[in-house]
């Protein structure tokens, strides 16, 4: 899409004929805190042995004071129905629980807090069969080549962590873009490129299976990481799609609206928890790793 | 589809009335004619015809045409027009008989001043929610820097909610501004903005009158939901040359009009143009930006109406109108020695041509046939070669060619038919974006458009029933024939009116409406970057059912009162997923990323009007609410719409301040001042945040860690209700007239009071920011009349 940041450039000048009398003034808008929220996010990852459930509360907008953890909660895991156990505190608002998620298996979890029950349920999505390779041809890349399970619908992201900096001080990172030509991409964190790809995408390229035949390859470069390099598809659930999306969304248009946010309105985040806000989601994924050469 | 069925159809109905409609009006003496402005030729639409013996009376309709059916005695006919000198004549009529009428403006000192409705109108028609601006009225309310704009005029009405402060966008009993049907002379114009929706499409000069429908609506409208606002321009002065020529601190406008054959043929054309690229230049200037390596912007609009009519005889009368406008914007970014060039210009434009022929069948039936165009476009340009090729453009197509046939068949007195057609051919090309660069060259979307076919007829009738009672009784019905799909539809309006006494009378109405086409916005500001798509296979038509009720109060003849009551369902209403942005280049269609989701709004408007004196204007008030819910919008939650606004009031004074003759001219002058309250507009804004997640391998990243550890928390789309907005206007205006001139000095003082309404709210660190779009603002307007 034309970027919001072309969007804005046109929108403001545009109005700045009215600008030109325009003021800007402190307000109070005297939004208060009465309808302070419990938070609950934890995503289930596949791969990892542990689950990390974090309990806070919501803050003013205004306030400069940090989040109220939740210590004293209750916070179990379901899986199938079936408790797994109970979370331990740790710091921060931290919980955590030794325990591996399977994929296709459904999981709720369950804090009560004394003030009521909060919790929200997720279904991990089957592992997806993919492979990578680095291609070193003309268009220099990586391609993933994916069997889409057609019994699901599902949702995948390709991202990319690696390093950045000089090489005594490197730091690991997520990939600041994915470049690709891929038609069936999601375009709702995508910019037009003059580069070897069309498209640029924001840390991750989403597509969804709709369209997709059994079988799809997808080249891709992620730009700003350097080796050694891993490569990623991550087929996540429903709930944790629509929460990526939604958050990214929102920080796209934050960072193009700069200080004056006057191009878009802002929306709610996707949140499955009841009884508070937060995210219980989950993703599969599938990574290879490749140095230098 | 069955096209051909329906022109046939179409074709046996107007046969059979023309053939067959002699046999009616012969048994009685008819007087018919076009009442009309003595100085000017302009025909009087809503002068009335009243014969004082019988009681019996009838009103022009748009075309200025009235046909009454009187006692063939010797009769007393009395022709008015609120603002004209009353024309009484007595005559015996044997035989049906042609009376073309000329009214005189009253200009007496006791100036009449023009009225928002007739006696006639107000009490006994059985329609109601229906308002009258003219040119003059619009003129003489207060507006930001001094320019006179009807789209913000018709937002003293009661039941007319506006966006945002300053905005043309308006919200008619919580419809959403694509319910309203915008037509100029008949033609539909899909853009009604100029400078990003802070001034209407409508030069003021060229405007004659403006009619609002949003009570019941007569089965004659169709294709929109809510409301119909049918501007008229000035059809040419059949007498005489005149013009103007007004000046604004925004922009300058000159008309021209006068006869090419006296009493037969005039014409009309008027144009407009912004200064603001001016005020943007200089401003550029002073900030040393206008070199080779900085941002460079510029910006125009321009309208033009032009308008001719051509008396071929007694019977037969044609008009042909135009209507253009275009906004263009470009801004160029470096292409200095060490910078890139980017340029980006983007630009919208509306041009609409109707021919149209009256023609007087007999006198009882009057016809007018309608062949019109309407185009819209948008159009934008991403340039990032200086020299060579490397641009996307994109634009967006709405084109509709349409022919209708209005008919008025007035078979006797206090009995009244209106039929007519209406086929349309519109063809949508939404989003087509091409790519070219010195090595490749690509096209998305070219093959996404939609041409459909609509094909309409509709019948009303206005009858008097036993007692005091009046109905009037619609139907309008048609197909709309999409590439795949047909949309067929029945479309009841009915209306009742009763009267309790001379001054008070009693209204309900229930009108089932249809919308084939949607607008799509994307922004809270009402800016042209909104699209119009068609209904498709996949995108049902909207539907709506509005129903009204209220009682309406005349005093003395010069002081009106209504109180009416509004509940408005709507059906299958579209708007954007969240998170879609302006101005897109995605190959898929405008399909994928819309809702589609129902409304409900309810209200009571309240109004309290002076018609005539020297101090006229009026109060009104609404209490409304207005509600929207889409399945996948807020998490499937009903959510206050954008344009509810709780209560609003408006006070619009006219206070004329008397004339005196100094040295040939005659000096008026003249106060105006409105005050305008409304609760405040609802936005989606997060008054909380929360600790995030990070998003998957996101932790220990460095991109806008910051922002990614830290959500808003916003419970509800349109969540928060901005404080209340209220401000005061003044006007004061000096006329100097002559035999042959007048000029006019218009002092305006916006927001008098300086009210820092806020306009937008934003955080900045720990602090919440307000704009204030529009705080005291003084200017001054001229105008020359010759």
């Amino acid at each position: 899409m034309i970027s919001a940041k072309i969007f804005r450039r046109f929108l403001f000048p545009g109005t700045s004929i009215f600008l030109f009398f325009a003021c800007i003034s402190n307000v109070d808008l005297k939004i208060g805190s009465e309808n302070q929220q419990f938070v609950l996010n934890s995503i289930l990852d596949t791969s990892k042995d542990t689950v990390v459930a974090r309990l806070t509360k919501t803050k003013n907008i205004t306030s400069a004071e940090s989040f109220e953890a939740v210590r004293d909660a209750e916070i179990v895991l379901f899986e199938n129905d079936k408790e797994l156990g109970h979370f331990t505190y740790s710091d921060s608002g931290a919980y955590f629980l030794v325990y591996n998620p399977k994929p296709g298996l459904k999981y709720r979890l369950e804090a009560e807090t004394g003030d009521g029950k909060i919790w929200g349920e997720t279904t991990v999505p089957k592992e997806t069969e993919a492979r990578f390779e680095k291609r070193a041809s003309s268009i220099e890349g990586y391609q993933v080549s994916l069997e889409d399970n057609d019994d699901d619908d599902n949702f995948y992201w390709i991202t990319a962590t690696g390093y950045v900096g000089a090489s005594e001080h490197q730091y690991k990172n997520i990939a600041c873009i994915i470049s690709s030509d891929f038609e069936y991409a999601d375009d709702f964190n995508r910019y037009t490129s003059e580069g070897t790809f069309k498209f640029e995408y924001d840390y991750y390229l989403r597509f969804s299976d709709n369209q997709l035949t059994d079988s799809t390859s997808i080249l891709f470069r992620p730009e700003c990481v350097n080796s050694p390099i891993t490569v990623f598809l991550l087929s996540t659930d429903y709930h944790l799609d629509k929460y990526m999306k939604s958050s990214l969304l929102l920080e796209r248009m934050d960072l193009y609206a700069e200080d004056t946010p006057i191009i878009y309105s802002p929306q709610p985040v996707y949140s499955n928890v009841h009884g508070g806000t937060g995210i219980f989601g989950s993703f599969t994924g599938v990574s290879q790793k490749f140095s230098k050469d | 589809m069955n096209i051909k069925y329906q022109i046939k159809f179409v074709a046996i109905v107007l046969f059979s009335l023309i053939v067959f409609q002699p046999a009616f009006s012969q048994q009685n003496s008819t007087i018919s004619g076009y009442v009309s402005d003595a100085s000017s030729g302009e025909r009087l639409s809503g002068a009335t015809v009243y014969v004082p013996e019988s009681g019996k009376g009838a009103s022009c309709n748009e075309y200025g045409f009235f046909s009454l059916t009187i006692p063939s005695a010797q009769t007393t006919v009395v022709f008015r027009f609120v603002g004209y000198e009353p024309f009484v004549f007595k005559l015996k009529i044997p035989k049906d008989t042609v009376l073309n009428v000329q009214l005189n403006a009253n200009n007496t000192i006791e100036e009449v001043k023009v009225t928002a409705t007739s006696k006639e109108d107000f009490l006994l028609s059985p329609a109601f929610g229906m308002h009258r601006l003219n040119a003059k009225q619009v003129e003489q309310i207060p507006a930001v820097l001094g320019e006179p704009d009807l789209l913000k005029a018709i937002q003293l009405l009661p039941g007319v909610s506006f966006s945002t402060e300053g905005s043309t966008g308006f919200s008619v009993r919580g419809g959403s501004p694509d319910q309203t049907l915008i037509q100029l002379d008949g033609v539909p114009v899909y853009n009604v903005n100029h400078l990003w929706g802070f001034m209407s499409a409508f030069n003021n000069d060229a405007i004659s009158e403006t009619k609002l429908y949003k009570g019941s609506l007569p089965a004659r409208f169709g294709g929109r939901l809510g409301s119909v606002l049918d501007v008229r321009m000035k059809e040419g002065n059949l007498k005489k040359r005149t013009g103007t020529f007004s000046v604004s601190p925004i922009a300058g406008r000159y008309t021209l009009e006068g006869p090419i054959v006296k009493d037969k043929v005039s014409f009309m054309v008027s144009g407009r143009t912004t200064w603001a690229n001016l005020l943007l230049s200089a401003a550029q200037r002073l900030e040393g930006q206008n070199n080779e390596e900085s941002q460079l912007l510029t910006y125009g609009f321009w309208d033009i109406n032009a308008k001719t009519n051509w008396m071929i005889n007694r019977n037969n009368r044609l008009y042909l109108s135009f209507y253009t406008g275009r906004d263009a914007f470009v801004t160029e970014d470096g292409g200095g020695r060490y910078q890139d060039y980017t340029k980006f210009s983007y630009n919208w434009q509306n041009l609409t041509s109707v021919l149209r022929w009256n023609r007087i069948f007999s006198p009882v039936l009057f016809a007018n046939f309608s062949a019109y165009n309407s185009r819209f476009r948008q159009e934008y340009l991403n340039k990032f070669d200086k020299n060579g090729k490397d641009e996307y453009k994109g634009y967006n197509n709405l084109n509709d060619w349409s022919l209708k046939g209005d008919f008025d068949w007035l078979p006797e007195t206090g009995v009244s038919f209106k039929f007519g057609f209406q086929l349309s051919n519109q063809k949508f090309s939404p989003e087509i974006i091409s790519y070219t660069s010195d090595s490749t060259s690509f096209t998305l979307n070219d093959d996404i458009f939609t041409r459909n076919i609509i094909s309409e007829v509709y019948l009303e009738s206005e009858v008097e029933l036993p007692g005091n009672l009046k109905g009037s009784f619609g139907l309008r019905g048609g197909n709309l024939a999409t590439q795949n799909k047909n949309y067929w539809s029945l479309r009841p309006r009915v209306a009742l009116s009763y009267l309790f006494s001379e001054q008070v009378s009693g209204k309900v109405s229930w009108s089932r409406m249809k919308q084939y086409l949607h607008q799509l916005q994307n922004t809270t500001l009402g800016i042209p970057t909104e699209l119009w798509v068609s209904s498709t296979d996949k995108i049902k038509p909207g539907t709506s059912d509005l129903f009204s009720a209220g009682l309406f109060w005349k005093l003395k003849g010069k002081y009106q009162f209504s109180a009416e009551t509004f509940y408005t369902s709507l059906q299958d209403v579209i708007r954007y997923k969240d998170g879609t942005t302006a101005l897109k280049e995605r190959g898929d269609s405008w399909e994928d990323y819309v809702v589609s989701g129902k409304g409900e709004s309810y209200g009571l408007e309240l109004m309290a009007e002076k018609t005539t004196g020297n101090l006229t204007g009026w109060i009104a008030y609404t209490l409304s609410k207005s509600t929207r819910q889409f399945d996948e919008i807020n998490f499937g939650k009903i959510f206050p719409y954008a344009y509810d606004r709780r209560h609003k009031l408006n006070v619009n004074v006219n206070w004329f301040l008397g004339q005196k003759s100094k040295k040939g001219m005659v000096i008026k002058r003249n106060l105006s001042g409105t005050f305008n309250f409304a609760s405040g507009k609802y936005i989606t804004l997060a008054e909380q945040e929360y600790q995030a997640i990070p998003l998957p391998l996101m932790e220990g990243s460095r991109y806008r860690a910051d922002w990614f550890a830290t959500r808003s928390y916003i419970n509800s789309v349109n969540n928060y209700r901005m404080p209340d907005f209220h401000n005061l206007n003044l006007s004061y205006r000096i006329e100097r007239q002559s035999a042959d001139k007048t000029i006019i000095w218009d002092f305006s003082v916006y927001n008098v009071y300086n009210r820092l309404n806020p306009w937008y709210y934003y955080k900045k660190g720990d602090q919440m920011k307000q704009i204030t779009l529009f705080p005291i603002i003084p200017s001054v307007g001229f105008k020359y009349e010759f």
